[in-house]
């Protein structure tokens, strides 16, 4: 049994947010997947839960341009089925995670938004939107403001929105064609779980050392997902050697620092594990790997 | 607290009820329309044994309010076989995939939309519609069966 709450239906935007700043502390609902867990511990019961699903302004999926706009209504199953996205190699992290995100019923009814929101540390679409670079689009009651996904995160289960605002829509910048992309996760049991650790990679011209640039994030590594810039660096425009996948191996171990409470993973699994995941992902993304330096 | 006055269709027939804003789903199946052929097992979306048919989407009843299903059509194992046993139904029979039973409902839902998908399905696929189900007693092996010969069944039936 749910402890007592009121529930709201706007149908406008302009509703939503006159019902987001009059109630405090109330609580939007998308798909509910997170939420009614919540609700149901019984921790914290706003006083009002307000479901966005009948406000047809907030959307779904489309295509603006090189920005893939994910509304605040599109669902895992959605996105996964999106017509075009399979042509995207820049995106095929979104798919991979989509695959492995809870079950089919589950994603049937999350939203990636929501998956955002909730700011999960190791929530599968977090680091996928660390290396993509997406920008959070913010309504409240003086109208729009963005951010940096990065920066839409502020520790766990805890974001940026004030008193009054909702995540509209994720904005996502479509790499080029000749970008690929992955998401990889570890989890207890092959089937429903959340991740222990996952890691999103990104690469661009992956196919010339010199001109290569790669990006990669960790979840469930520390209190909000991470890039590892020096990583980054030291993989991007030169050729990836197997001393310098040695290297950066344990560059990237040294740069994580997980806490020992975790539930599901220890840190020393962690560490061993992200160095593994990220080799794993340069085998797949890259078409030699390891590379040779031209003699 | 609020209450709402929603209307929906569960197994075809109309409903119209006042429910309390915090009351599940499942909560207005069971317990007020006395379909308990809907299971709680862990009530967090785990489990799979709440899972019901929204607007023919297979979805967990647990998380899901009742108040959000306002408009929409339900359909529970109890109006899946309303004509009949369905070949999963009887295939599960068949192969010995029902041990207690308790999850049994939620499978019959996920393996019928699965079905319904793809009439064929390798193993592969079925793993993925299971993924969210969890069953103690059978080892999932007379699941898997069970699955494999309703399809058969269901392309026997197409050629007669």
């Amino acid at each position: 049994m749910l402890r007592p709450f009121a529930y709201h239906r706007p149908t406008s935007i302009d509703e939503l947010v006159e019902l987001l700043s009059t109630i405090k502390d109330s609580c939007v609902l998308a798909g509910g997947t997170d939420l009614l867990v919540k609700l149901r511990e019984g921790k914290h019961v706003p006083p009002a839960i307000i479901d966005l699903k009948r406000i047809p302004e907030l959307g779904k999926l489309s295509r603006e341009g090189d920005t893939l706009v994910i509304g605040a209504l599109a669902t895992v199953t959605e996105l996964l089925e999106y017509p075009g996205l399979a042509d995207e190699p820049g995106l095929d992290l979104l798919r991979e995670a989509a695959a492995v995100f809870g079950c089919l019923e589950i994603r049937h009814r999350a939203t990636i938004c929501g998956n955002i929101a909730h700011a999960s540390p190791g929530a599968e679409y977090g680091s996928c939107m660390y290396v993509l670079e997406a920008t959070v689009v913010i309504h409240g009651p003086s109208g729009e403001r963005t951010l940096p996904v990065a920066e839409f995160y502020k520790g766990p289960n805890w974001n940026a929105l004030e008193q009054g605002e909702f995540l509209k829509a994720l904005r996502v910048p479509i790499p080029p064609k000749s970008a690929r992309s992955s998401y990889m996760r570890r989890s207890r049991v092959k089937g429903m779980d959340l991740a222990g650790l996952n890691l999103a990679m990104l690469v661009l011209n992956p196919d010339d050392p010199a001109k290569r640039q790669l990006r990669l994030a960790m979840g469930a590594v520390h209190k909000v997902p991470m890039r590892a810039p020096e990583v980054e660096a030291m993989l991007s425009g030169r050729p990836i050697t197997a001393e310098l996948m040695a290297e950066a191996k344990r560059a990237l171990s040294d740069s994580i620092n997980p806490r020992p409470s975790s539930l599901r993973a220890s840190p020393a699994y962690k560490k061993a594990m992200v160095a593994h995941l990220a080799e794993s992902a340069l085998e797949k993304l890259l078409p030699r790997f390891p590379e040779e330096v031209a003699p | 607290m609020t209450e709402h006055l929603i209307n929906l269709k569960v197994n075809d027939s109309a409903v119209t009820i006042r429910v309390p804003a915090h009351r599940t789903l499942l909560e207005l199946l069971r317990d007020v329309l006395g379909l308990t052929g809907t299971k709680e097992g862990c009530g967090n979306g785990e489990c799979g044994a709440c899972t019901v048919f929204l607007d023919g989407t297979p979805v967990r009843a647990c998380l899901i309010l009742a108040v959000e299903a306002d408009g929409c059509e339900v359909q529970t194992i109890e109006g899946l076989s309303q004509g009949g046993l369905r070949p999963i139904q009887q295939a599960y029979a068949e192969t010995g995939a029902v041990q207690c039973g308790f999850c049994t409902p939620g499978f019959v839902i996920a393996a019928e939309a699965l079905l319904r998908k793809d009439p064929n399905p390798n193993d592969d696929a079925i793993s993925a519609a299971f993924s969210g189900h969890i069953c103690r007693c059978t080892g999932y092996t007379s699941l898997f069966e069970g699955v494999r010969l309703a399809a058969k069944k269901m392309r026997v039936g197409e050629r007669e």
